[in-house]
């Protein structure tokens, strides 16, 4: 049956195209929009592995929810030396300008994604979380429609959970938080590297797709002015533009793309910001690494997923090893996204090790390094067949009143073989992910 | 103790209209443990709704708009404030987690090779404690007004070896961050009549101590004290945009007197 997809791979890719389902990359300060290859090959993942990475993933993003909400208020975590106050306020994403505020209905990271592989063992680990604009549930939500119109049979044979209900569980993240007023997708523009991405999903949801010139402040409330001039009140706003863009008058007074005052009105509790600003403390490499102690110290529960094997070149000890170890390690800045920033041991000359090796010490606050995880690779279809390439997973966790993974996600693989680095700005393909439904 | 009354005016002019203006104001006074707020009242013209709230550092914000056309704003804050002199009695030293913000180096305070040369020879000279470090900055460091901008970093400025209260200030934090205490920028107002003032302030023995580096004492009761933050940039007096062309000016004055109590 999943050969009736295999036959389609083109023309659902020419459809994709069509649809606008792009990547927008800046290379030398030019906007580049390439295609994002579909491979028609489903990842699969069975009833029971789904109930349990919902379980692990929905107790990790409580975890983070607690995190974020101790980090902007009394620190209990710092005062209980679980995690040294060196890696929450020298932390980039940590902003002090969210000191005291306190998210509608407490929520911070209302979408989570989180980035995980699948080990030879067969175990999960997690390599990331993304906790301030996640992107990527479009695709695989696109990629279904388109493929269920080519190859119905496909869905008729195998029991597949529908996962276009996406929409629906974003509507009622963003109905669950609203302050009073309608839900809107702030988008900086159509020459943002998602821009596809948030005019599907405000189109899905029912929100109303807006550009920062279609907002404004007054009298401490957001309102969306509408194409006959008359405004309406904005209760949640899931803006896909980053923090430091968010508000001229908070963050840099040079960004053209914010909206003035939209940081008051959210720190007064009249709207609510889908994610909320400065939640890139908790989803900072280096404090990936304490993200099981939090499960620990917040929840009182033992972490169902683990980590990748992670060491901190901050501590003594992991710093030795690490420099023992640093051929067999991968070597992550702790500052960088996107795949960037991002050194195999095992591909450096002694001389490039030995450099590397001096900047660790120098900066020990700023690497990670962890054991090279050898996950198990996805057949993609290339010149008609099929071949083995490394694949991730990233899987979305919505969070209202409780905290739910969407029975989907988005397949990352590498193009080039001899490569572990699946991120789409450096050109990697997605394929759609099946969660059976018996 | 000491009784003082402000005022604080500040008119911007645009030369020609303009609109959708949003404006933040930290210029109202903070309560204190030495600064009580007795009363206070200010007018923005031309604005809708003025509101208020306090920002992560605990600073007091005014923030509206004026959307419609306009072509000049115009601030008025008028108040009292009772002040008294810190205490100079050391309490249990304890560095509350807050105050951990404070020991990291910022933007604008980021030390260089000048700070770390100047560090070093208050270490080689012996020199203990801040207030000590603040009398060499005060005499190696020249007041010349219109030297430096509000962007320059303590680096650069310890660099030309002149500024402004400003300078005086950012370089002091980058010293004491280095020498290990928690220390903030402070915006406020003395007495007579001028501009807004800025010192220190530094986490010493349980406290908070303020030390003045651009007078060279420390910060006693006749200072009003308005915000405080990791430099300059978190406490800027104003902050605004507005949609339009328009050339602007802006005029500030200010006015602190001591009522005589006795």
């Amino acid at each position: 049956m999943i050969l009736d997809l295999v036959d389609h791979k083109e023309s659902i890719n020419r459809l994709l195209a069509r649809y606008g389902v792009k990547f927008g990359i800046y290379k030398n300060n030019q906007f580049h929009e390439q295609l994002f290859p579909f491979d028609p090959i489903p990842r699969i993942i069975s009833r029971e592995e789904y109930e349990y990475l919902d379980r692990g993933l929905s107790q990790r993003v409580l975890a983070l929810n607690a995190f974020l909400k101790d980090v902007y208020s009394e620190k209990k975590i710092v005062k209980d030396g679980v995690i040294p106050a060196d890696f929450i306020f020298s932390s980039k994403g940590y902003l002090p300008q969210c000191e005291g505020i306190c998210p509608p209905k407490g929520i911070y990271s209302h979408i989570s994604g989180i980035d995980l592989v699948q080990g030879k063992d067969g175990c999960w680990y997690i390599l990331e979380d993304n906790l301030r604009i996640p992107s990527g549930a479009s695709y695989p939500m696109i990629a279904r429609d388109l493929t269920r119109r080519a190859a119905p049979e496909a869905f008729v044979r195998n029991h597949v959970a529908d996962n276009r209900n996406y929409a629906v569980m974003l509507k009622e993240t963003m109905d669950y938080v609203n302050t009073g007023g309608i839900n809107v997708v702030l988008t900086p523009g159509r020459y943002n590297a998602a821009f596809f991405e948030h005019s599907y999903l405000a189109e899905r949801s029912g929100a109303i797709l807006c550009m920062p010139r279609d907002l404004f402040v007054e009298d401490n409330k957001l309102f969306y002015r509408r194409y006959e001039g008359r405004k309406q009140q904005v209760g949640a706003v899931y803006r896909r533009l980053s923090d430091e863009y968010l508000d001229p008058l908070c963050f840099l007074p040079e960004s053209l793309i914010g909206v003035p005052g939209i940081m008051d009105v959210y720190a007064c509790g009249n709207v609510a910001v889908i994610n909320a600003p400065g939640n890139g403390v908790a989803d900072d490499k280096g404090i990936y690494y304490f993200v099981p102690h939090m499960i620990k110290y917040y929840l009182n529960e033992e972490p169902i997923l683990r980590n990748a094997p992670t060491y901190l070149a901050f501590y003594e000890k992991d710093r030795k090893f690490i420099l023992e170890y640093l051929s067999r390690l991968v070597v992550k800045d702790v500052s960088e996204a996107g795949g960037y920033g991002v050194v195999f041991g095992s591909n450096l000359t002694r001389e490039q090790l030995k450099a590397l090796a001096d900047v660790i010490e120098n900066e020990p606050r700023r690497f990670i390094a962890q054991e090279v995880i050898d996950f198990i690779d996805l057949d993609i279809v290339e010149d008609g067949g099929p071949v083995p390439r490394k694949a991730d997973l990233r899987a979305f966790v919505l969070a209202g009143e409780t905290a739910r993974v969407w029975p989907s996600g988005l397949t990352r693989f590498s193009r080039n073989p001899d490569s572990f680095v699946v991120n789409s700005s450096q050109g990697g393909g997605f394929k759609d992910t099946w969660v059976l439904s018996r | 103790m000491s009784i003082l009354h402000f005022l604080y005016e500040m008119q911007l002019s645009f030369d020609s209209m303009v609109t959708d203006h949003h404006f933040r104001f930290r210029c109202l006074p903070m309560e204190t443990e030495y600064q009580k707020v007795r009363n206070l009242e200010y007018t923005i013209e031309p604005a809708g709704k003025v509101g208020e709230r306090t920002d992560g550092f605990g600073n007091r914000i005014c923030l509206g708009e004026a959307l419609m056309p306009h072509d000049y704003l115009k601030l008025q804050v008028r108040g009292t404030v009772e002040t008294r002199a810190q205490e100079e009695k050391a309490r249990e030293d304890s560095t509350p987690v807050d105050c951990l913000i404070y020991t990291l180096s910022s933007e604008l305070t980021r030390p260089g090779e000048k700070l770390a040369e100047f560090y070093e020879e208050c270490r080689k000279a012996r020199l203990s404690g801040p207030e000590a470090i603040m009398h060499r900055l005060y005499r190696e460091f020249s007041y010349v007004p219109g030297s430096t901008h509000v962007g320059t970093t303590a680096e650069e400025a310890l660099a030309g070896g002149k500024g402004v209260c400003q300078d005086y200030a950012q370089i002091l934090i980058a010293l004491c961050r280095m020498a290990g205490y928690p220390a903030r920028y402070v915006v406020g107002l003395l007495p007579g009549e001028g501009a807004t003032h800025a010192w220190t302030e530094m986490w010493r023995d349980g406290r908070w101590l303020g030390l003045d580096p651009t007078h060279d004492c420390a910060a006693d009761e006749r200072y009003i004290k308005l915000s405080h933050g990791r430099d300059f940039t978190d406490c800027s007096v104003d902050r605004g945009c507005f949609k339009g062309s328009a050339g602007q000016r802006q005029k500030i004055y200010i006015k602190v007197e001591e009522e005589n109590i006795w």
